[in-house]
């Protein structure tokens, strides 16, 4: 008990400063220079038209994808949670899959089922005019269209912490 | 009881009781006292510190221990999670793995042929001819061909691995730029990837992990004829020196510091020679000449690890590293990135790449 006594108060101490130092991580790197996102006009797989556009007032979380690619398919199942949580947030989700037929993707969403548009780059148009270099990569646009903050690699995107960062986004743009 | 026994009972309850005298009671009592003062010290508020001292280190040591084992968790979750190379034998299962004609014939077979004998990619609308019974029926079989195609090629490569000393883990001697502190605990390690089952090398410090986990040709060859290559354009890669490699930020978990990297400047040591990577951007010209398709081209493109990246705290990425090299060579890796506002660079010795050995047939 004596032991306990002791170490209770430097305990504390760990977890705060653990905390703290969680805490002092941002949600989401910033791109050096917000940028102007490229307004695509493309197809999902079931052959309806997406364009970027369309989409100006809200937040976009724009994600660039394959299904060979091993991070790409681990925070898919967390996307998908993502957005449903932000249904009513005016927040949206858009995975471009890069170089992939129908067929393919079809397929992918067999074993990972997808609720939010899957759009198709087949060619790489889109792609190249973002500046990607390995994928995933996800693109945050604000409500105005500009590429704000930038993740490289998987990330489990339906953690609150993440969500509410978004949400106070989006929020701060209606302002 | 006797009677002598009953008399001597009667003459001890006549007695009176025995009671030391007050002052001999007195006598004792501060003798004790004396005696127990020789052994304790004067009273000292700070006669307790040690025990501070010591519940402060060992909550540093749980503290270090248990955020090492966070850190390992996470490392493991994240190579581990998901690995590509399961999917690339099922990909590769397709074509005999010692039989190049019958995969040069498959390569020969139309587009459309090859997609619906491929479990990676079979065509979507055939879905609905074929009963779920039989899918399942196939997908298990596919998967027990695959288990044991896998625990072959596990046996092969940690025959191989012994051959070259590698198959228990072991530290290297690093050798480290001067610009690296010395302060910081990198290692470089070497072993069998638990989920691809081949040799790994692997570098990590404070702020980044490089994981580079050898690619089989014949991995190489089922991965890029799926995805558009000719047979002869698939060899071309197969017969160089592939790595799936994993680049991480991890300063996330300590100080945050952007890694910039580019591959360009990285030296590959071989036979006394040195030389630099096989980039996207290379490879790219070669695939111009060679008329190879656009769509193969881009699933190429993206199937490499990016020659330039700047990660972000906890940002990562996955793909092949090629070298030009051939199977079974043996190389030094000298990897540079800025990290800090440094320049660090560190060289893998001993790396090797993988044979182009094939698994047995599958017994009947």
């Amino acid at each position: 008990m004596k032991l306990i006594k002791y170490l209770s108060p430097l305990w504390l101490f760990f977890l705060f400063q653990t905390t703290f130092l969680i805490a002092a991580q941002p949600i989401f790197p910033p791109v050096a220079k917000p940028f102007s996102a490229y307004n695509f006009n493309v197809k999902d797989i079931d052959g309806t038209q997406y364009k970027l556009s369309d989409y100006r007032g809200k937040v976009v979380v724009l994600n660039f994808w394959a299904t060979w690619c091993p991070p790409c398919r681990e925070e898919m199942p967390s996307m998908n949670r993502a957005h449903h949580k932000l249904e009513n947030d005016n927040i949206i989700i858009l995975a471009i899959n890069v170089g992939e037929d129908e067929d393919t993707i079809f397929e992918f969403t067999g074993n990972y089922p997808v609720d939010f548009p899957l759009l198709m780059d087949q060619t790489g148009n889109v792609i190249k005019r973002y500046p990607v270099m390995g994928l995933p990569t996800t693109y945050i646009i604000n409500p105005a269209g500009l590429v704000t903050h930038r993740t490289v690699g998987g990330r489990a995107w339906d953690d609150d912490t993440l969500l509410n960062e978004l949400r106070r986004m989006q929020t701060s743009a209606g302002k | 009881m006797n009677t002598e026994d009953k008399q001597l009972s009667s003459i001890y309850k006549q007695a009176k009781q025995e009671i030391p005298a007050e002052h001999i009671d007195d006598a004792i009592l501060a003798a004790a006292k004396r005696e127990t003062k020789k052994f304790s010290l004067p009273y000292n508020p700070f006669s307790n510190t040690w025990r501070v001292s010591a519940s402060l280190a060992a909550v540093l040591i749980l503290s270090f221990g248990i955020v090492t084992l966070i850190e390992d968790v996470e490392d493991e979750f994240t190579l581990d999670g998901v690995t590509p190379l399961i999917i690339e034998e099922t990909e590769s299962r397709q074509l005999p793995a010692n039989n190049v004609e019958k995969r040069r014939a498959l390569a020969k077979a139309p587009s459309t042929a090859r997609a619906k004998s491929s479990l990676q990619q079979p065509a979507a609308k055939s879905l609905s001819d074929t009963s779920n019974a039989e899918m399942t029926h196939d997908l298990l079989s596919f998967r027990e061909q695959d288990k044991k195609r896998n625990e072959q090629l596990a046996r092969k490569n940690k025959q191989e691995a012994q051959r070259t000393k590698l198959q228990t883990e072991s530290t290297d001697q690093i050798s480290l730029s001067p610009a690296l502190p010395l302060s910081s605990p990198s290692t470089i390690t070497t072993g069998i990837d638990e989920q691809a089952m081949l040799p790994y090398w692997q570098y990590k410090d404070e702020g980044m992990s490089i994981r580079l986990i050898q690619r089989l040709p014949d991995q190489t060859r089922g991965y890029f004829i799926a995805r558009g290559f000719s047979a002869k354009h698939a060899e071309l890669i197969a017969q160089s020196c592939v790595f799936q490699t994993v680049f991480k930020n991890t300063s996330n978990t300590g100080e945050p510091s952007a890694i910039v990297y580019n591959m360009e400047n990285w030296v590959v040591s071989h036979n006394g020679k040195s030389g630099g990577m096989k980039t996207r951007e290379k490879w790219a010209m070669q695939w111009q000449e060679l008329n190879v398709p656009a769509a193969a081209k881009l699933a190429f493109e993206w199937g490499l690890l990016p020659t330039r990246q700047d990660y972000q705290p906890g940002d990562y990425n996955w793909g092949m590293a090629i070298f030009d090299l051939a199977p079974a060579d043996n190389f030094n890796l000298k990897i540079t990135w800025q990290q800090h506002n440094e320049q660090h660079s560190v060289i893998i010795p001993k790396m090797l790449c993988a044979a182009d050995i094939h698994a047995d047939p599958e017994a009947p």
